[in-house]
């Protein structure tokens, strides 16, 4: 359907290449009606109309290149170098268009912290329940422990002494590492940064359970 | 034979073109190109290379300029690099010929640079086609690739003059002054058109040697017709469009009908 011509602003470019492709050599009756309709651009279509009439002056067919020169000459150097320049614009556009396509990191869903909302003693009651200590409860708090190595039975038993969906604490635990904000102070001159991510085995290991805990955990 | 020999020169069959900003005209494809596209369209990656190669217009193999934009837009929209590469450069062959015909050493400061330029920046268009960056440039070239060559020729030419501020104009509208007398006393201006029409052949042939506002002048005057100047202000006229005055504008005519008359020897 076509739009209203006043309803928009055509770009110089496509005013030329509408002015060119209407008539093989413009005549007055052109130039005047494509002025009227594009008065802004009056000075660059009466040097462009001016330039296509020079243009059909000079030696060259104007319906085809010419064949005969064609026959030469297999690619030259210019082919060969536009073809270069292409390949490397085509490159760029590529990389853009997948960039576009992917979306970004982080923009998506907030994960929710089943942790939040427990209190002090409510997390020393959870250790207790999962076999565990605090500081592991801290580690699983702060998503310190790389999601994949955890064992469906752990994260089956973590759900149900927490009353939480499984889905639920299986997505916090796979959303990426958080270091906990608020009215916390620190000592050091820099933010805290999330550190490495630990596998579950090197966390249970790592956070002072007994060697009971350690087996129970891992059994799991 | 590699996978990519097997491959149709497929596009979407029904893509179509983009509106037209001339009234009562739409882009659309001639007749004869809608049915070579569609005849390329069943042939293999192979055929295509082949005919591709093809350089008289008057071979039944022989694509259109208009249809290898036609392929190309679609092989890269399917992002088909081994299409791309094969047939691009056969079209940009065909666009050397026409800038090494066209862009001579009097039209530009350095004709081969430049023609390498314009050659570099048709190949980008296709990098850029369907992109936001632009969606319906090569529109123009799938309807009359000549004609849209053309304007992407000129506006780069016209620019590339900018660029390198070509003076002449400027020249001239001085050294005018001291001859306006002796020039309008040499050829009266009814001559001179009459002199213009004898040497229409000529013309084309001994453009070259006018500086640009004397072409100007003239292809304003004898090719649009237009009056030197008018008493109406909303008239377009020679002196308008070139910005001078009817006078001076009389005396660009006369300077370039003496350079003409001496080409021709009348």
């Amino acid at each position: 359907m076509r739009k209203s011509h006043t309803a928009r602003m055509e770009s110089l470019e496509d005013v030329l290449y509408a002015f060119s492709i209407a008539k093989p050599i413009p005549d007055a009756e052109l130039l005047e009606e494509f002025i009227r309709r594009y008065p802004e651009y009056t000075e660059y279509l009466s040097d462009f109309a001016m330039e296509i009439v020079k243009d059909s002056m000079i030696a060259g067919d104007l319906a085809s290149p010419d064949a005969e020169q064609a026959r030469k000459f297999q690619f030259s150097p210019s082919v060969t170098r536009a073809m270069s320049r292409f390949q490397n614009a085509l490159y760029i556009s590529q990389q853009k268009e997948k960039a576009e396509s992917v979306p970004p990191p982080n923009r998506t869903v907030i994960i929710e912290n089943p942790f939040e909302k427990l209190t002090r003693q409510e997390i020393r009651d959870l250790s207790t329940r999962i076999h565990a200590n605090t500081t592991l409860v801290g580690k699983l708090r702060d998503r310190q422990i790389a999601h994949t190595t955890f064992s469906p039975g752990f994260q089956q038993l973590l759900a149900k002494e927490m009353k939480a969906p499984l889905s639920l604490v299986a997505a916090h635990l796979a959303a990426p590492p958080q270091v906990r904000s608020g009215s916390q102070f620190y000592k050091s001159e820099h933010k805290p940064e999330v550190g490495n991510t630990q596998t579950f085995e090197e966390a249970v290991k790592s956070s002072g359970l007994t060697e009971e805990q350690q087996r129970f955990l891992l059994s799991l | 034979m590699n996978s990519s020999s097997t491959k149709k020169g497929r596009g979407p069959k029904a893509r179509p073109l983009s509106e037209n900003i001339n009234p009562g005209m739409a882009y659309t494809r001639p007749g004869e190109i809608e049915a070579k596209n569609l005849e390329a369209l069943s042939q293999d990656f192979q055929t295509l290379c082949e005919r591709a190669t093809v350089k008289e217009p008057s071979d039944p193999a022989y694509l259109p300029s208009e249809t290898l934009v036609f392929l190309i837009r679609g092989a890269r929209r399917r992002n088909d690099g081994d299409m791309m590469s094969a047939l691009l450069p056969h079209l940009l062959k065909r666009c050397e010929c026409i800038l090494n015909s066209k862009i001579q050493e009097w039209c530009v400061p350095n004709p081969e640079e430049f023609r390498e330029e314009i050659l570099a920046q048709f190949a980008m268009l296709f990098a850029e086609d369907s992109t936001s960056k632009d969606k319906h440039k090569l529109d123009f070239y799938e309807t009359r690739f000549n004609l849209a060559f053309r304007a992407f020729r000129i506006d780069n030419l016209r620019k590339e003059l900018k660029r390198a501020k070509h003076t002449d104009q400027l020249v001239e509208e001085n050294e005018l002054d001291e001859e306006d007398e002796k020039s309008q006393q040499e050829i009266p201006l009814t001559q001179a058109t009459q002199i213009i029409d004898l040497l229409q052949e000529e013309i084309k042939k001994a453009i070259q040697l006018l500086s640009p506002m004397e072409r100007r002048v003239l292809i304003f005057r004898f090719h649009f017709g237009y009056q030197l100047e008018s008493t109406n202000s909303d008239k377009l006229t020679v002196s308008k469009l070139c910005n001078i005055s009817g006078r001076t504008a009389q005396n660009h005519i006369l300077r370039a009908v003496k350079k003409l008359s001496r080409f021709k020897g009348v």
